[in-house]
């Protein structure tokens, strides 16, 4: 079934629009919660609560590309989840991108300030370069995954990762931001 | 300098980045250019280090190599990534929040100081949730270390509590400031926080489950983030008035919830024992779980139902409800005397809280749901009890008696995989049920054990081969699910035992916490003892091994490793963590690609190794790890012929035994055997060998081309190469036509080239299938890929050779009688001349076998893995298939 047809669906409140948004897309949100919580139980119910989400937001929305957005609610609500469970259990499993999740939301206007200062770093990247970045910082993936999915070597995307990281740092810390 | 959470920044960036993300796919680029990138690689790091070096502001702001950032002899940051820890002498005071910017301070375990440090900041290692050791010079007159606690030397500062197996503490009088992480994650029962307490720190008392009570001295004038986030047993406390605190202090704290809500909350109720879930879930949100039901069972009864946004929140156990059986009456509607609660006890491991019991005619529909929000929420009403779970149930007397066991008042009755639920259902005599996970992870029998309390039950089994067990709590109280780490452990160590060798000893001398259960059990067969050490990383009295299989691109590779080495499926990688019990894996790494840049310089000049079956490899010693624990890091990397095949991984630890290498890698090396895999069917392997061979020497500029024969067909074939080793044209029947398209002929794609009726036909497929091109005599033709499963050419009404896209194939045989499929998705070919389909088994006529690359083609796996959720049996799949439109 193609993405306008399901938006469709969820538009008609018919409840088919969660199978078909699931039969399409659940393995790649259901990556992005596992890339952050590492834990079977919590993302079942991550997911549970993301199709909810996306049951609560269309309508209104209308997403351009249903994919991206299905993922920008489940990562979100992974987030928020793991935040709660990162203060009062000791994982023991930290990735270096868990790392980055502090134990409280940031403030707005500060997170919405760095988000620019991010978007205007990729946008003077070229396409591949950018794409990696995405997918180990907003998907999630491993540094691996994420090579693959540029069809670069692991050791390359590592090297090009830390070096994105080191210049987006000095640009953060420019505007007086840290990470 | 505000801080940020950088993930959520990320997930603001301009939503064109994200749609680019998912919809980006890579260019088919082939990963040899190893050279070269090493050469750009050495460049930019030349360029950062020159901008670095350009941007040092002062004499007295020092960047170290090590990634310390000081200023006037305050350490502000640390942005490197090491593990293990020193602070240089050159700093006097570490400020606070130096290490929550640093992206691997999770992974921080030792931070030491020498004698330079005079000052700790109270959050100065906020970000250092899992720190095992603060190691202070002896001679550092600024702090003590005294009877477990690492104190400032005036008491102000607690930075450290260190005590183990204590229940309960007493926080000195002199300590005024307690560090961020003092006292994290600990087994206290007990804190008495003193007199003269005055600020706590980040995450300070965080995790402290079995906490009863946080009793704050009116002293505290400021209690930091996170400081007592997760005392959820906590059900007492007291917090001046004016103290100022900073985000979830008091999360998930029951006293603190009652509080705020002017009565006794619900988690304080919770874990005062003062509530059974039957009793919460009736003074919880009723018109939450009116709606759910209703929706259940509309959904039962198979109607068209508009489920609300509050029904939708049971969809979880809505979507994946077995089928309703015959001889169950889904009623039409139901009041809430028609239900019955039983419960499974408090837990959030996995059981669900309740058990809502509904009758329809022979069945009983059993709903589990839990209390969603009962660890934030301040009133009942709030909260809402989520079903999550949907299955009914028979009347036990109609069970198996082979599938029932009978001990201490309880009936464990075993599901099995297609029942209507195929975990194991305990039932006790006064009505409690109790559910274990679904068995569907095993094919072979369980064995039940019941503890000699009867309140434990552990359940053995065997999954591919290797045995494992779990601990089911029959209170309730937990459901103990599979622990990896403790699995890992005794299988490691013990190689593979039969199940119902475990045995129950004695409970006062079992191990251990009872939440995850570090259970010490007899494994051995026939013999009844217990561990009163920890046993070592190897046993070397357990010699077994297994072969273990792995297939990359064009190679199978085999290899003997300890029978208690775990796979992953995909790949493998021998890497361990010396923790003790925790994080034991095998695994082997695959494919040379992967393979570190500089060690591929490093071997250039080398000379391999050759194993005991002749295969040659290069080992490489990895110099740079900075972590204390580990002693080294090898790579051996084997080769077939020329190539390199795949690389072996291992992380040796400081505790290993002596002659590691010698005594368990050697022998695994020498077990290796790498054969190569046929690419395609009609040609020659040794063929697209030779391609691969001629990669690199075809780099040149300008770039020239050569032909590549193909032998075995009945016709001269021939490609012509070009750059890079691309296809540029392919001939056939003295016809040639353009390969427009990026072939490869290594790395993951699969190639095809086959006859058929009197054409040549060449396909390839690389994450999605490529063009079908055909040659025959007097014609060509070019079909275009579509990013669907599967490709069929076949014969239409006139002769002419067609395609089509189909996802069964057996059935497509079927029909047609005789056809060439090249399918993409599950990577693998098959041609077949005539055939058809018997007993849902292909028959070949006249044509060649059917080939795959990889696994052989499995019709009743491709059944049950993909129809047979829909369909009885194959047969069935055909019927429907042949009306399907192509």
């Amino acid at each position: 079934m193609n993405d306008a047809d399901i938006i469709d669906l969820f538009w008609a409140r018919a409840e088919t629009a969660i199978t078909e948004l699931g039969n399409k897309y659940d393995p790649l949100a259901r990556s992005v919660a596992m890339n952050i919580l590492h834990d079977r139980l919590d993302t079942e119910e991550c997911m549970n609560d993301s199709y909810l989400g996306m049951w609560n937001s269309l309508p209104p929305e209308k997403p351009q590309v249903l994919p991206a957005f299905f993922t920008a609610v489940t990562r979100n609500i992974a987030l928020k989840r793991y935040r709660y469970r990162s203060a009062s259990k000791r994982s023991a499993i930290m990735e270096e991108l868990t790392d980055l999740i502090t134990s409280a939301p940031s403030p707005e206007e500060e997170i919405d300030l760095a988000a620019k200062v991010i978007s205007d770093f990729l946008s003077a990247l070229d396409k591949p370069s950018r794409v990696l970045f995405m997918h180990r910082y907003y998907m999630g993936d491993s540094v691996a995954d994420a090579a693959k999915a540029v069809g670069i070597t692991e050791n390359h995307a590592g090297v090009k990762l830390s070096r994105m990281r080191a210049k987006l740092k000095k640009k953060l810390r420019e505007e007086g931001i840290t990470v | 300098m505000k801080e940020i959470d950088f993930l959520d920044a990320v997930g603001r960036v301009d939503k064109r980045y994200i749609e680019e993300c998912i919809t980006y796919k890579p260019p088919k680029k082939m990963n040899i250019w190893i050279k070269s990138m090493s050469a750009i690689a050495a460049c930019l790091v030349l360029v950062i280090a020159a901008v670095l070096a350009v941007n040092h502001q002062s004499q007295s702001v020092i960047i170290d190599e090590n990634g310390f950032h000081i200023e006037d002899g305050v350490l502000l940051s640390y942005s490197g990534s090491e593990t293990d820890i020193t602070i240089p002498d050159t700093v006097e005071t570490i400020a606070d929040f130096t290490f929550l910017g640093n992206q691997n301070a999770n992974k921080i375990e030792v931070v030491r100081l020498g004698t330079g440090v005079q000052k700790v900041e109270v959050n100065a290692f906020a970000g250092l949730d899992n720190l095992v050791d603060l190691i202070i010079a002896e001679n550092n007159l600024s702090f003590v270390y005294e009877d477990g606690l690492i104190m400032t030397s005036d008491g102000s500062i607690l930075l450290r509590y260190e005590r183990e197996g204590e229940t309960s503490f007493t926080i000195p009088e002199s300590v005024r400031f307690v560090a961020a992480h003092a006292v994290q994650g600990t087994e206290l029962e007990e804190i008495d926080f003193g007199d003269n307490l005055e600020y706590i720190g980040y995450n300070a008392f965080a995790g402290n489950y079995a906490l009863k009570a946080i009793y704050l001295p009116d002293s505290v004038k400021y209690i930091s983030e996170g400081a007592f986030s997760g005392c959820s047993s906590a059900v007492d406390g007291y917090i001046p008035e004016g103290v100022q605190f900073g985000g979830e202090a008091f999360n998930r704290v029951p006293f603190y919830l009652s509080l705020k809500a002017g009565r006794m909350s619900p988690l304080e109720e919770v874990k005062r024992g003062r509530i059974t879930p039957s009793e919460a879930i009736l003074q919880s949100n009723l018109d939450s779980l009116t709606v759910q039901l209703e929706y259940v069972l509309a959904t039962l009864r198979g109607e068209d139902y508009e489920a609300s946004d509050a029904a939708m929140f049971a969809y979880g156990a809505v979507h994946d409800h077995p089928e309703v059986p015959e001889g169950m009456t889904v009623p039409k509607s139901f009041s809430m005397e028609d239900l019955t609660f039983t419960d499974n006890g408090w837990s959030n491991t996995g059981i669900y809280d309740v058990q809502i019991h509904l009758p329809a005619g022979d069945y009983t529909i059993v709903m589990e749901a839990y209390g969603y929000e009962t660890y934030e929420a301040l009133y009942w009403e709030d909260v809402r009890f989520r079903i999550s779970k949907l299955y009914y149930l028979q009347s036990p007397d109609d069970a198996d008696p082979d599938d029932t066991v009978t001990a201490f008042g309880w009936t464990a009755v075993f599901g099995h995989e297609g029942d209507l639920y195929s975990g194991i259902t305990y039932t006790h005599e006064d009505g409690t049920l109790i559910r274990s996970f679904p068995r569907a992870e095993s094919y072979t029998p369980y064995v039940l054990t019941f503890s000699p309390e009867g309140t434990r039950a552990a359940v053995e089994y065997t999954y591919q081969g290797t045995a494992y067990f779990y601990i089911q709590a029959l209170n309730g109280d937990h459901l103990m699910e599979p622990n990896y780490d403790y699995n890992e452990y005794l299988n490691k160590y013990y190689g593979q035992y039969e199940a119902g060798s475990l045995q129950w000893i004695d409970e006062d001398n079992i191990e251990g916490v009872n939440e995850f259960g570090r259970f010490r059990f007899n494994i051995y067969e026939f013999e009844v003892t217990q561990l009163d050490h920890d046993p070592g990383l190897y046993d070397p009295s357990n010699n077994a091994v297994k072969t273990v299989e792995h297939s990359l691109d064009y190679y199978t590779v085999r290899m003997e490793v300890p029978v208690g080495w775990r796979d992953q499926t995909a790949y493998y990688d021998l890497v361990r963590r010396g923790n003790g019990l925790n994080d034991y894996r095998a695994l082997v790494t695959k494919v040379y690609g992967s393979v570190p840049v500089r060690i591929i310089e490093e071997i250039a000049d080398d000379e391999p190794q050759t194993n005991a079956n002749g295969f040659s490899y290069y080992t490489v010693r990895d110099e740079t790890l900075g972590a204390t624990n580990i002693e080294g890091k090898y790579y051996f990397l084997f080769q077939y012929e020329t190539q390199l095949v795949f690389s072996l991984a291992v992380t040796v630890y400081k505790d290993d035994m002596d002659n590691y290498l010698e005594t368990v890698i050697q022998p695994i090396l020498d077990s290796v055997v790498i054969e190569p895999t046929p690419a395609s069917i009609g040609v020659e392997y040794s063929q697209f060998q030779n391609t691969i061979q001629s990669m690199g020497e075809n780099d040149t500029f300008p770039p020239h081309s050569y032909p590549f024969e193909i032998t075995g067909m009945s016709v001269p074939v021939y490609f012509e190469m070009r750059k890079y080793d691309h296809p540029k044209t392919l001939t056939a029947y003295g016809q040639t036509v353009e390969i427009n398209e990026r072939v490869y002929f290594y790395g993951n794609c699969r190639v095809g080239l086959f006859e058929y009726d009197g054409a040549i036909i060449f396909t390839w497929s690389y994450y999605g299938i490529g063009y079908v091109y055909i040659l025959g005599d007097g014609f060509t033709e070019i079909i275009e890929p579509d990013d669907t499963a599967s490709v069929m050419l076949y014969l239409d009404e006139n002769g002419a050779l067609k395609y089509k896209r189909t996802n069964n194939h057996m059935a497509d045989i079927a029909q047609s009688g005789g056809l060439c499929v090249a399918t993409g998705y599950d990577n693998f070919l098959y041609c077949i001349g005539s055939a058809s389909v018997e007993g849902g088994k292909p028959v070949l006529g006249d044509a060649e076998e059917y080939y795959t690359i990889g696994d052989k083609y499995d019709l009743d796996l491709e059944f049950e893995r993909i129809y047979s959720r829909y369909y009885a049996s194959i047969e069935e799949v055909f019927e429907i298939n042949k009306y399907l439109p192509s």
